[in-house]
């Protein structure tokens, strides 16, 4: 995945929830803000000569995830929305979880199939 | 429920760039029960997936999230690709000597991150229709 396919999908992201009506400015300012600073960290990335700046998903994530927080505390959002962000906030815990057990131990018994949506 | 779609459908696709996509950490120790740094790697790619995809899932199956058939099969899509990469990923984790051929793995897995970024493509393409319509009043 090249750094400039990922900074396409932060940008989509941003987009996305800053020209949505039901985002509020502030909180939109504040995925601005992210979306800056994932700009700084992929362009860290892309011209790292020595390799020793390296993108780290955590940072990302936590980012992402901090985006998320902010919007689940807009008391103006539908509660269909709150509860598809709550979801989206435990599915990045979740996936870091697994990040960092995996990282640390590889146990293949704990990958299985998944049954495709219906 | 549409706005909360366009909204989360993207975030969704971010989540499974970052978890399955971004894993440039350097090559050090090996991981305990890992054959070789491939191994690990391709089980870290796939345990991230794994769990990501069947948190979005639950929440799909629950209703909570309502897809387009379009959006259906591109995340189905993904599913069968994740699949397709796990059993070969326990192929060559099976084989343990490290010897076996790596390339149906790496296809496989880079598959698996092809259908993210054609997910996102997907709902980049949706939401500018979408804006399209509303400019030009049409619904």
């Amino acid at each position: 995945v090249t750094p400039a396919l990922i900074l396409s999908l932060i940008s989509i992201l941003a987009g996305v929830l800053k020209a949505n009506p039901q985002i509020p400015t502030q909180v939109g300012q504040v995925v601005s803000d992210v979306s800056g600073s994932l700009a700084v960290l992929f362009s860290n990335l892309m011209n790292s000569k020595t390799g020793q700046v390296r993108l780290s998903p955590t940072t990302i994530i936590a980012a992402i995830g901090g985006v998320i927080v902010a919007l689940k505390q807009d008391p103006n959002l539908p509660q269909d929305l709150l509860a598809k962000l709550n979801s989206l906030d435990q599915a990045l815990s979740a996936a870091l979880v697994a990040d960092k057990l995996a990282s640390q131990t590889v146990d293949y018994s704990t990958l299985h199939a998944i049954a495709p949506v219906t | 429920m549409k706005k909360a779609i366009r909204i989360a459908l993207p975030l969704i696709a971010i989540v499974l760039m970052m978890v399955v996509g971004c894993h440039h950490n350097p090559a050090t120790t090996v991981p305990a029960g890992a054959i070789n740094q491939f191994d690990a790697t391709a089980y870290r790619i796939l345990s991230d997936a794994q769990a990501a995809i069947e948190f979005i899932k639950k929440d799909v199956d629950a209703k909570t999230i309502t897809l387009t058939d379009q959006q259906k099969a591109i995340f189905n899509q993904l599913i069968m690709h994740y699949n397709t990469a796990e059993a070969a990923a326990q192929a060559y984790h099976a084989n343990g000597n490290g010897q076996a051929d790596t390339s149906t793995l790496t296809t496989a897995l880079n598959q698996v991150i092809a259908d993210i970024a054609a997910v996102s493509t997907q709902i980049q393409g949706a939401t500018t229709r979408q804006k399209t319509a509303t400019a030009g009043g049409v619904q």
